[in-house]
């Protein structure tokens, strides 16, 4: 439990007067249930329980992975094609050369960058779209 | 029906007995059973709604159909955990879906405006619900769940459907943009290398 979160059953919406729902809030208030269980009783599937939006979106978000992972994957072949010499080429063939973790949304921006140990990095990409999301390129370099 | 658990998000509940004899009743069919529990969890449920969409109206009427539909589905209610965490699961992906298709209207109408809000003079207070306002709906999702309401970042995890990592990366980009919006504040002597403070408004 978060040390911070405070519930007090007799004042569930605080102090601030702004942050009181309106006076009468709770009246009728189980009538509306019985009229909304009465109407989603009708449904095929009585109004489905909603599920995690990761759910909901998990077949965009693997096509958009795909497709970012095989352009960066294309993109550091032929980079990398080009550094090395013939005899380092022979080095390489087990190498994980990018791994992408999920986003749907390709217009990003980098929100951070960073260098790790044995000359490892990974970037953040941070969605431009209004609901974040994040895609993060794991480059693994050649080793030394 | 599907009969699919929810995935837990809370640990080990004690339920008192009124309640899970309500739990019990309900489950056999009787709408008016389920009336106690309404009343119990009522003020939390609309509380989180309002957190999340910001009107009171609106804020009611989910909470509602939140528990219209948890009613509708109580045999995939696990009673070893929080019935009141759950009730507020439902109602935070149910009001993440209204946040969706409000930002989806606003597009389609051509009110959208990114995320980008003007800069907030040193006059103008805000309250909490205009801080958030200002979140991305994620960030929002991880703030009024850990911050407000005492979900760790597993359960909110479970909630918002990501990792427990990507729901601390967003209360830390959250709780930035909040320093920024609340530290404008003159009056509140905050700025902005101060940790923020969400329990000032609440």
């Amino acid at each position: 439990m978060n040390p911070r979160f405070s519930y007090d059953a007799d004042d569930p919406f605080g102090t601030r007067p702004d942050e009181k729902p309106p006076t009468g809030w709770d009246a009728q208030f189980f009538d509306g249930v019985r009229r909304q269980i009465e109407s989603r009783r009708r449904e095929p599937d009585h109004g489905k329980l909603p599920e995690p939006e990761r759910q909901k979106r998990m077949d965009s978000s693997l096509l958009v992975a795909a497709f970012l992972t095989a352009l960066g994957a294309a993109a550091m072949a032929v980079g990398r094609e080009a550094a090395v010499t013939p005899a380092q080429r022979r080095d390489d063939a087990s190498r994980t050369i990018v791994h992408v973790d999920g986003s749907q949304d390709p217009a990003v921006a980098v929100e951070w960058a960073r260098l790790s140990g044995r000359r490892s990095g990974y970037v953040v990409f941070q969605s431009l779209s209004p609901e974040i999301s994040y895609v993060v390129v794991d480059r693994r370099l050649a080793s030394p | 029906m599907n009969t699919r658990p929810m995935p837990p998000v809370h640990q080990a509940g004690t339920m008192p007995d009124e309640e899970r004899l309500a739990l019990e009743r309900s489950l056999a069919g009787s709408v008016e059973a389920f009336e106690p529990l309404v009343k119990l969890n009522a003020p939390r449920v609309v509380r989180l709604a309002y957190h999340f969409l910001g009107d009171w109206d609106e804020a009611r009427d989910l909470a509602q159909e939140t528990f219209a539909r948890a009613y509708l589905h109580l045999a995939r209610y696990d009673a070893r955990h929080s019935f009141g965490t759950w009730l507020c699961t439902i109602a935070a992906r149910l009001a993440t879906d209204r946040l969706r298709r409000r930002r989806l209207a606003r597009r389609t109408l051509g009110e959208y405006r990114p995320a980008a809000p003007a800069p907030i003079g040193a006059e103008l207070t805000l309250s909490l619900r205009e801080a958030l306002s200002r979140l991305t709906p994620r960030q929002r999702q991880a703030v009024v769940l850990c911050d407000l309401h005492g979900f760790s970042a597993t359960e909110a995890a479970e909630v918002i459907g990501c990792t427990g990592s990507t729901v601390r990366v967003l209360r830390f980009l959250a709780r930035r943009r909040m320093r920024e919006l609340l530290g404008a504040r003159d009056d509140s002597g905050m700025r902005a290398d101060q940790p923020i403070r969400l329990e000032i408004v609440e």
